[in-house]
């Protein structure tokens, strides 16, 4: 999505005005600050109700693109005056998308933007301003960003901003608004986070931000972005073939004291990098001889692919990544095994391609997980690659979580985790690392989910396990954005209050998956019944009983619009019940507790196992009585074709009686009379 | 097995044989009744010949025009029995009673009477049934209508009543079944 400018709006008829958030902040949709604007969210003037005085903005974000909204408190504790802080941040009614969007509230730069945007030129800096105004506040920011467990991932000449008109001090623009290195280009970015795509790049590690600080660095004393005339596979061409430095420096001038520092931070190996240690102690005066770029071993000859001449085993994963339908066939006709033992000469690279290709791989795509299995034994620290699927170990979460909703991504998706390429991948590197071993864990657990495909399960609770900033995906909430699970039931009631979902199922796959990995709660029978196909009832009343859950675990809310909703939802289980008065007793209960909003209530008049046996058993008994009525019925049309006969055999049988009663009678009395 | 009939053939044993001993006192009671009292047995066996007519004619197995004309007619006798017994009961005093025609009126007239009851009764319980038959019908339906509306027509389905048709047409359907039956001569047996 990309969001609307006032302009757009009005045009569209969105009327814009100011918005508040929880009463704080008030935000100016009719104020748009586009020299402020960190693409693709997008800033507007922003007031502190009880503070006007303060220079604030709002940055409006993308929804589609969830902020990182689970690092603000960590970055918050950090009290820099070189870093734009973030004060708040929350969900507002944005009039000019007529949706829900997050909303970023950070203090306004009093300066310009360094640089206007990533391919504009301006006056280079001097060494000494890029040393005292940018390496060292950024190096102390990093110090803290590291010390809080974080990482920033979006330093960059265009996140750069004058602090006053005098350009007396540098200030970090915000990471937040976006995910991690999503809006980074390439040239910022590592070779491996480069050659992953931007939403599969992942968080990575303050290693990536001290090299996106050496690229920084670079852009400012040559006075435009390194490397600004090449396209992105250039950009990562020219790093593998030269090593970073020799790539972004090019034919710039670069005195040997800068060049220690940025062969440091741009070297390739993350082991040889510096770390903020270095960087703080080289600024503090420590010096210390340039460190040699750390090129991979390189073949005596190259190896032609796609008409390419390769040198390393990197270059060709890389090539092969970018010719995939052609990379099956260099696999298997042997050209890559010879060129491997006669020209690499890297005997661990050529036991991995072996190790690679002796897995039984079968289906229709056997060969795209040998070719993804090649790649990774020939650039073990690249990313995963499979297809169009390209990201970093920690970013495949973020780059399906981007994607979910896309056939092809899940596909991919899919064939990267059944093709156990990240556990190969890890291996592959040597001894892992506990943050690949946390990894490795979150994605079996999201595999063991992937494997089941009832509500609750499948891809999409995959995606939600893995992004824990993700927003809820339901189509149900397109113009909401719903985070954690208690924003669930207020937008179910901003939702309600809109006019309902009309034939849509309460709680679909997104929610059902999206409730299964937030809430805590004990769901799994509610989950279960949501796919019942026996009884049409139970899947209704379980999701009911879901959102009732949640609603328990929020005390005193109450949702009336929701439970009228659920109450519709739920009005043809009412059928369960036999009884027609019961029923309209059952509908006259609902009205009334549909008005005090608790879900609870509502289950309990329609869902009552109690009411529900003893309906039963009533109507067991009116079933009885009915059949015995149609068989006296049946009986009675019986005599009455018959009627003639039976009426000759009782009326001889009453005459008979008659007689008998009339004759001793008689009899009697004459004898009686005889003897007296 | 044998326990069984060995206790019961001993059960009949101590009953003094009451199977046997029975046709034995019939055989000796009654040529001693026939020659006691037979001029008594000569004036019923005339006074009543309408009722061995009647017996003769009926087809009920519980001989109920029998039952109907004899007690009658067996009124009718009673105060000639009376006379005999209370006169020389002879078979001359037999034939003075006879001789009255008046005698025979009132013999044969009880028996008429008897017959008159018979004709009479069956139209007056066919009209009874009509009416009857009738009523009960009318509640029968009026329960299931009650039925059907506290529980709808599913209860009439779940009954086996069949779900779209009222229960009149099932009626009507079994009533041309349990005729054609009885057109065969398998109808079922009538109510009580």
């Amino acid at each position: 999505m990309a969001l609307d400018t006032p302009q757009e709006a009005a045009q569209s008829g969105a009327v814009p005005g100011t918005v508040s958030l929880r009463g704080q902040f008030d935000i100016s949709a009719d104020q748009p600050l586009p020299g402020y604007d960190s693409p693709p969210a997008m800033a507007y003037a922003c007031s502190q109700t009880r503070d006007l005085s303060r220079h604030l903005m709002a940055l409006v974000c993308d929804p589609k693109l969830p902020p990182r909204t689970d690092v603000i408190p960590a970055l918050r504790r950090i009290d820099h005056g070189c870093m734009v802080k973030v004060l708040d941040w929350g969900v507002v009614d944005w009039p000019l998308e007529g949706r829900r969007c997050p909303v970023l509230i950070v203090e306004r730069p009093q300066g310009q933007r360094v640089f206007r945007a990533t391919d504009t030129e301006t006056k280079p800096l001097p060494e000494e301003l890029v040393m005292r105004l940018f390496l060292q506040p950024m190096a102390q920011i990093l110090a803290e960003i590291q010390a809080q467990g974080q990482v920033h991932r979006a330093i960059r000449p265009d996140n750069l901003f004058y602090d006053d008109a005098q350009r007396s001090r540098i200030l970090l623009g915000e990471c937040i608004s976006t995910p991690p290195a999503l809006t980074q280009p390439v040239a910022y970015e590592t070779i491996e986070a480069g050659m992953a795509v931007p939403a599969g790049r992942g968080e990575g590690t303050i290693a990536n931000d001290l090299y996106a600080i050496g690229a920084t660095a670079i852009a400012l004393l040559i006075g435009r972005a390194p490397c600004h005339d090449m396209r992105d596979d250039e950009i990562i061409d020219s790093k593998m073939q030269y090593g970073s430095y020799t790539a972004l420096v090019r034919r710039a001038r670069v005195s040997l004291t800068m060049m220690e520092v940025l062969r440091g931070l741009l070297h390739d190996d993350p082991k040889e990098r510096w770390t903020v240690d270095d960087l703080n102690m080289w600024i503090s005066g420590r010096r210390l001889s340039p460190k040699p770029p750390g090129l991979p071993t390189r073949a005596a000859r190259g190896f032609v692919f796609m008409g390419k001449e390769h040198l390393t085993a990197r270059e060709v994963a890389e090539g092969m990544s970018r010719h995939w339908d052609k990379a099956a066939e260099a696999i298997h006709d042997g050209s890559l095994d010879a060129w491997l033992r006669r020209s690499l000469s890297d005997e661990e690279r050529t036991e991995a391609v072996n190790t690679a290709k002796t897995v039984s791989v079968v289906g229709d795509d056997a060969n795209d997980r040998i070719t993804a299995r090649v790649i990774i034994a020939l650039d073990p620290f690249g990313p995963v690659r499979y297809r169009d699927f390209r990201a970093t170990v920690e970013g495949v979460g973020n780059l399906f979580g981007a994607f979910v909703d896309d056939q092809e991504a899940r596909r991919l998706f899919v064939g990267v985790m059944r093709g156990n390429l990240l556990p190969f991948l890890v291996e592959t590197r040597g001894k892992p690392t506990p943050e690949h071993v946390r990894q490795l864990t979150l994605y079996d657990k999201a595999r063991s989910f992937m494997d089941r495909m009832g509500m609750g399960y499948g891809v999409e609770r995959v995606a939600y396990e893995l992004n824990p900033t993700m927003p809820c995906r339901s189509p149900l909430f397109e113009t909401d954005f719903v985070v954690a699970v208690d924003e669930l039931l207020p937008a179910y009631e901003r939702l309600a209050e809109r006019g309902g979902i009309g034939k849509s199922r309460l709680v679909d796959r997104h929610i059902a998956a999206f409730i299964a990995a937030r809430f805590k709660g004990a769901i799994g029978g509610e989950l279960r019944d949501l796919e019942n196909a026996t009884d049409e009832n139970v899947p209704l009343v379980a999701a009911v009983r879901l959102l009732s859950a949640i609603q328990d675990s929020q005390p005193n809310r109450s949702f009336p619009a929701l439970c009228e909703l659920a109450a519709a939802q739920l009005r043809p289980t009412i059928q369960r019940f036999h009884s027609r008065r019961r029923r309209r007793g059952v509908e006259g209960e609902m009205v009334k507790v549909v008005r005090a909003g608790r879900l609870g209530d509502l289950l309990e008049v329609i869902d009552n196992p109690m009411a529900l046996e003893s309906d039963q058993r009533s109507f067991d008994h009116a079933v009885r009585l009915f059949s015995r009525s149609l068989h006296e019925l049946r009986q009675l049309q019986y005599e009455r074709t018959n009627r003639g006969r039976i009426a000759r055999d009782l009326g001889a049988w009453v005459a008979s009686l008659i007689s008998g009663f009339v004759g001793i009678t008689a009899t009697l009395t004459i004898c009686i009379i005889a003897l007296l | 097995m044998a326990d069984t009939t060995k206790k019961k053939g001993g059960k009949a044993a101590t009953k003094g044989g009451g199977p046997k001993t029975g046709p034995l006192i019939a055989w000796v009671a009654a040529p001693i009744i026939g020659v006691v009292f037979f001029a008594t047995i000569l004036l019923l066996t005339v006074g009543m010949l309408p009722t061995i007519a009647a017996f003769v004619v009926d087809r009920y197995p519980r001989k109920l025009i029998t039952k109907t004309v004899g007690f009658m007619n067996f009124a009718g006798c009673a105060p000639y029995v009376m006379q005999l017994w209370t006169g020389s009961q002879t078979v001359d005093q037999v034939a003075d009673i006879l001789g009255e025609p008046t005698h025979w009126l009132v013999m044969y007239g009880t028996a008429g009477v008897g017959w008159t009851i018979y004709f009479l009764m069956p139209p007056l319980a066919a009209a009874w049934l009509a009416v009857s038959q009738e009523m009960r019908q009318k509640a029968l339906q009026g329960q299931q209508q009650q039925l059907i509306e506290e529980w709808g027509p599913e209860v009439r389905s779940a009954a086996g009543g069949g779900t779209d048709r009222p229960p009149e047409t099932d009626a009507m359907l079994e009533a041309a079944a349990a005729s054609a039956a009885n057109a065969e001569g398998n109808a079922p047996p009538p109510a009580g």
